[in-house]
């Protein structure tokens, strides 16, 4: 049960950090004017690693990744929110789709054009597209997707949400 | 065992029913706090990660001139050429212009810089992006900042105005930004001499475009521009004082079925490396 929580309490604070990092830290490091979108980036690797049917933590991240947008950025919370829950939905429904019978059920050639896609739907709906963006995200997203695959899902995999039982 | 199997898919619907149904209400209660609440919620966010946000900004400044020393080696040293020309150009046009000022005090229109030695600057510092093309500062309506103020850096190059108050912080629109359209004058540079008023002044507007990004709008496709024109904001700007500088002209995109010609900015202002900036406080039109 501590776990659960601490899990929790873990990933509010990465996305706090992440947010942080993305407005302060990485405005310097701009790609042709471009700044890489880390709430998008964090907010897509956790909904593409949970589990379909773990419904409750999903909602707890996309209702996360539209908290800490808003906060950190000039979007409406009600917008934003909604985007998110978007991407989530598609996300999960392409996922159910193209979901192999492998062993490794997320390899990196599902997530690259499932991230992409959605990053091109959230920009387009936000009205910020930018080919600069999109290779900056990409970019880091595999990086993450790596470093989450490596240290954190290959722990947890068969651990599944208990709290809303 | 119809009617057990039928009992349970009824009861699976009606907790999904439940399920979404909860969900729902759970985010609307959420929507409804941050509707009324939110200038609250992002002021303490911002009071609370203001101090880390800067440790983070500064870092990224020494990391990023750091590195670009060792890839933009080439390019800096070929900027730094460039720029101790165009310092002796200015230096000789100076002494130029001091003559002409000492001759002839009141035809003295020499500067590019600001002319309104009245006006009142509230320095603030930067706390980190907000969003597409918009900065935090740490000075909000506590500290006297209204929208619409206009921001600009130590040098007097136009940044932006602010969109936004907070009770301790603000977010200043950056010129570059979509929504960011701002009156300017084309003051002509003809072999590194900035040529002063004329009769035939050009007006233009320039347009943010996103990711830092400003382009010049609206010269008469008649009217003559050239690459390395600078652009200062103008007599007709409601929200910035006139002369403040803006940036030069790099790509200038004429057709002549249009009536008018575009061109590509770049603007003097940088962020990487701008830890203040100065917001006009007593400036009205």
């Amino acid at each position: 049960m501590i776990l659960v929580w601490l899990k929790y309490i873990t990933t509010i604070i990465s996305f706090y950090f992440f947010a942080i990092l993305q407005n302060s830290f990485f405005t310097q490091f701009s790609f042709f004017g471009a700044i890489p979108d880390l709430i998008f980036v964090l907010f897509f690797t956790f909904i593409f690693f949970t589990e379909n049917k773990n419904f409750y933590e999903i909602v707890f991240y996309y209702l996360l990744a539209g908290i800490f947008a808003y906060i950190f950025s000039d979007v409406n919370f009600t917008i934003s929110l909604i985007l998110f829950l978007i991407i989530a939905s598609l996300t999960k429904k392409a996922q159910e789709i193209l979901k192999s019978r492998q062993d490794d059920n997320y390899p990196l050639i599902y997530f690259l054009p499932l991230f992409f896609v959605a990053l091109i739907v959230y920009d387009f709906l936000l009205g910020a597209v930018s080919l600069a963006g999109m290779i900056y995200n990409l970019t880091i997203a595999v990086i993450i997707f790596f470093i989450y695959k490596k240290f954190i899902f290959s722990g947890v995999n068969t651990r599944q949400l208990k709290l809303f039982r | 065992m119809n009617t057990l199997s039928e009992n349970f898919s009824i009861n699976k619907k009606n907790n999904n029913i439940l399920k979404y149904f909860g969900v729902i209400i759970t985010l609307i209660f959420f929507i409804i706090i941050f509707n009324f609440f939110g200038s609250q919620i992002k002021n303490s966010f911002y009071v609370v990660s203001s101090p880390v946000e800067k440790v983070f900004w500064s870092a990224g400044e020494s990391s990023s001139g750091f590195l670009s020393s060792f890839f933009w080696a080439g390019a800096i040293a070929k900027e730094n050429d460039n720029l101790k020309g165009e310092n002796e150009k200015l230096i000789a046009q100076v002494v130029l212009l001091q003559a002409v000022n000492n001759a002839n005090q009141a035809q003295s229109d020499i500067s590019l810089g600001i002319q309104n030695a009245d006006l009142k600057l509230l320095m603030a510092g930067i706390i980190g992006l907000a969003g597409q093309d918009v900065v935090s500062v740490n000075k909000g309506s506590d500290d006297g900042i209204e929208e619409g103020m206009p921001v600009i850096s130590q040098q007097n190059v136009v940044l932006g105005k602010i969109n936004k108050v907070y009770k301790n912080f603000s977010s200043v629109m950056l010129i570059s930004n979509k929504n960011s359209v701002v009156n300017v004058k084309v003051r002509q540079n003809k072999g590194g001499e900035i040529m002063p008023d004329t009769e035939t002044e050009i007006d233009g507007v320039i347009r943010g475009s996103g990711n830092s990004g400003v382009s010049l709008d609206l010269i008469p496709v008649d009217k003559n521009i050239n690459e390395g024109d600078i652009l200062i904001t103008s007599s007709l700007e409601e929200v910035f004082p006139k002369n403040l500088l803006i940036g030069k002209i790099t790509k200038i995109q004429k057709n002549d079925q249009k009536p008018f010609q575009q061109a590509e900015i770049q603007p003097f202002f940088d962020l990487k490396g701008l830890d203040n900036l100065f917001v006009i406080t007593n400036y009205k039109r």
